[in-house]
């Protein structure tokens, strides 16, 4: 095993907390990086696609293209290169009950409770070990946000490869709601090693929309720990756009009777864009439930990774459990690894999976062409059908407008490699 | 001239010979039919025509209006004014019936150098067409023949050869699967499509269609030939021996 050193990922800095920072190191050092024979990594060989080295930006750069705020009409936080940047950012118009700001100004008691460090993970030891900042959102019970809150980060091109140790801390009380967007967008070659933990309370309500569209040369690598209580809900939908290597891990943990977990997600991308979705989604208490939905759709050498296991603990009685994970293949090189996983201890439950990759049906091709429409077209046709299943799962209105926009500027130049 | 010219033609399936060398002429205004027992290689006939991957040409012409079909992409066939009406229309999970609609619409219309037609008029115009074959709003917004019965389908594919108006149509089997009722308002969509200028081909398994569509020349099609034509009167006729006295015959 290759001892890790920091220095490698921007070295320990100052971090924000000395304590956590300690133990995390302890964890991550003597494990080392991921390679493809620890377990959950096998398909993602994320070692080679790393930097030799990484930097902590230092001091803000110019300001970036507000473009990358998606038009949206949001509370807004935005983080260049990791940290909170206040002047582009904009607070307002949360509502009674709503805390909402970056992480440097202080701590909440509970950061590190629900993404563990250990050695199996080196990028959450990373972050804990190194963040310096981040992002606070506190709704008290029966509050609501009164506008969508969105997380944008940015990582603008420095003088060496830059690291980004985003921190997200949201805690929704009992009947508590927001609705979270959170984006990422970069130029140049980084590292983002983000981690999120979410808790919901009693009958909270949680809706996330996730943009990941970082560059060619960036390693993405988003941990996402979750807690739900009795009757509260998680709902989120992902797309993976970015043309580097993109790891989207989400543990979530229904703790509480009732508690629903819903992901819907989309991988899209060629060269050798690489898009991995791994979950793990503990079932602990009756009549929880559960919904993922991956599609992926690779072209050029692009490959597609989905990791879901379900584990239905004893006396979680009636849990629902389903997940389906869908590649459209649209080169011989593109490659997609899908695997379902499912363990039962209870007994009266309802659970399903199912995965198939393949390519476009020559079928429908076919029966559009006869109309006139011409194969590109028609290609386009039933790959946006395909991957609108997953818009359909995002919000009507802004947020599906957005995420429209981002799938429908993907699409184009996955298209454009895939047209001989 | 002939409207739809096919000359000798010889189609394989999987390295396996199914048509035979097949020759029919269709000048415009004319309705042909081809009737003949299940296998015999009435949709390969349409199929090849229209271009469907796996249909190997391995001798023979077809040509529409003195262009080479064979030449041609399958949306190529269609822009030329070819339209197969499918025994099996294909369902497309996603793609909703407007947009499909729409874009085939459209792309005719760029083939004539026409300008396309914006989301309103469009809508107006298939309104209008869905309407004479019973078609309404909820079966449009619907994904493309997604859990449409099997009479809902046979009309969504008259509802699109209304709008694309082609012409020469080959309608297979567009008969099956309906009830009487059904097949009246097909049959009704297809003959208001009947026109001086406009051909179609009209496969059939029963002689019960020919009642509704009268064609000018039947057809009987065995084991990859045509083995007999005649006037309408023939359907009656084989009405009552059936086709086991041509099954196998010689030309
Ligand atoms: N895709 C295919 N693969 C293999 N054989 C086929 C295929 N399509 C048709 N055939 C064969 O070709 C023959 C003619 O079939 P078809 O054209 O469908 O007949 P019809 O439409 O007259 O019932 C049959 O023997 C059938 O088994
Ligand atoms: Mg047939």
């Amino acid at each position: 095993m290759k001892p890790l050193t920091l220095d490698r990922f921007g070295g320990v800095g100052t971090p924000a907390s000395a304590a956590l920072s300690s133990a995390a190191l302890r964890a991550i050092v003597a494990h080392g990086l991921p390679t493809t024979k620890w377990e959950g990594w096998r398909f993602t060989p994320v070692e080679r696609r790393l930097q030799p080295d990484y930097r902590l930006a230092s001091e803000p750069v110019s300001s970036p293209d507000a473009s990358s705020h998606l038009g949206l009409n949001a509370a807004k936080l935005v983080l260049v290169n990791g940290r909170l940047r206040s002047e582009l950012s904009d607070l307002s118009g949360l509502g009674r009950g709503v805390e909402l700001r970056g992480l440097a100004k202080g701590l909440p008691p509970e950061l590190g409770a629900l993404a563990k460090v250990d050695g199996g993970r080196p990028f959450v030891g990373m972050n804990t070990a190194c963040f310096t900042d981040g992002v606070l959102l506190h709704v008290g019970a029966g509050a609501s946000a009164a506008r969508v809150i969105h997380v944008v980060s940015l990582a603008v091109p420095g003088e060496a490869p830059t690291v980004l140790y985003p921190r997200l801390s949201i805690m929704l009380e009992a009947g508590a709601r927001a609705t979270l967007v959170e984006s990422h967008q970069g130029v140049g070659a980084y590292l983002t090693a983000i981690v999120s933990e979410i808790e919901l309370g009693e009958g909270a309500e949680l809706t996330h929309l996730r943009l990941q569209q970082d560059g060619a040369d960036s390693v993405h690598i988003a941990h996402t720990a979750l807690a739900l209580a009795a009757n509260a809900s998680y709902a989120a939908t992902a797309f993976s756009l970015g043309q580097g290597l993109a790891r989207h891990e989400l543990h979530a943990r229904l703790i509480g009777e009732g508690a629903r977990f819903d992901l819907s997600a989309a991988s899209l991308g060629g060269g050798r864009g690489h898009y991995d979705v791994t979950t793990t989604v503990e079932h602990l208490a009756r009549a929880t439930q559960s919904r993922q939905k991956v599609k992926c759709v690779l072209a050029g050498r692009g490959r597609g990774v989905y990791q879901g296991k379900v584990m239905v603990a004893r006396g979680a009685m009636k849990t629902d459990a389903h997940q389906i994970a869908r590649a459209l293949l649209l080169s011989p090189e593109a490659e997609a690894d899908l695997k379902p996983e499912l363990e039962i201890f209870a007994d009266d439950v309802k659970c399903g999976h199912g995965a198939t990759v393949g390519e476009l049906e020559s079928e429908p091709l076919f029966y559009l062409r006869s109309r006139g429409i011409a194969l590109a077209d028609a290609r386009r046709l039933l790959i946006e059908a395909f991957v609108g299943e997953v818009l359909d799962a995002v919000p009507e209105g802004d947020l599906r407008d957005a995420a429209g926009r981002a799938v429908a500027a993907s699409l184009a130049s996955l298209f454009a490699e895939v047209r001989p | 001239m002939a409207l739809l010219q096919i000359e000798g033609l010889k189609v394989a399936v999987a390295g396996k010979e199914i048509l035979r060398g097949i020759d029919l002429e269709l000048v415009p205004g004319q309705v042909h039919a081809i009737m003949g027992p299940n296998g015999s290689g009435k949709s390969t006939l349409a199929y090849a025509i229209a271009g469907r991957e796996g249909y190997e040409v391995t001798g023979g012409r077809a040509l529409l209006d003195g262009t080479d079909l064979l030449e041609l992409e399958p949306e190529e066939r269609a822009r030329a004014g070819l339209f197969l009406a499918f025994q099996y229309p294909v369902e497309i999970a996603g793609v909703g019936g407007v947009t499909f609609l729409k874009t085939a619409y459209n792309a005719l219309r760029k083939e004539r150098g026409e300008s396309e037609l914006d989301a309103m008029q469009f809508l107006k115009l298939v309104r209008a067409k869905a309407t004479a074959l019973g078609v309404g709003d909820d079966m449009l917004k619907r994904a493309v023949n997604s859990g449409f019965s099997g009479g809902e389908k046979k009309r969504f594919e008259i509802l699109q050869m209304a709008l694309l108006e082609p012409r020469v149509a080959v309608l297979d089997e567009t008969d099956s699967g309906l009830d009487i009722d059904a097949l009246k308002v097909v049959a009704g969509g297809v003959n208001a499509l009947r026109s001086p200028t406009r051909s179609m081909l009209v496969i059939t398994h029963y002689q019960r269609l020919l009642d509704y569509i009268v064609p000018d020349v039947i057809h009987v099609m065995a084991a990859g030939r045509i083995v007999r034509s005649g006037g309408k009167e023939l359907a009656l006729e084989l009405e009552s021996t059936g086709y086991a006295a041509h099954a196998g015959a010689p030309a």
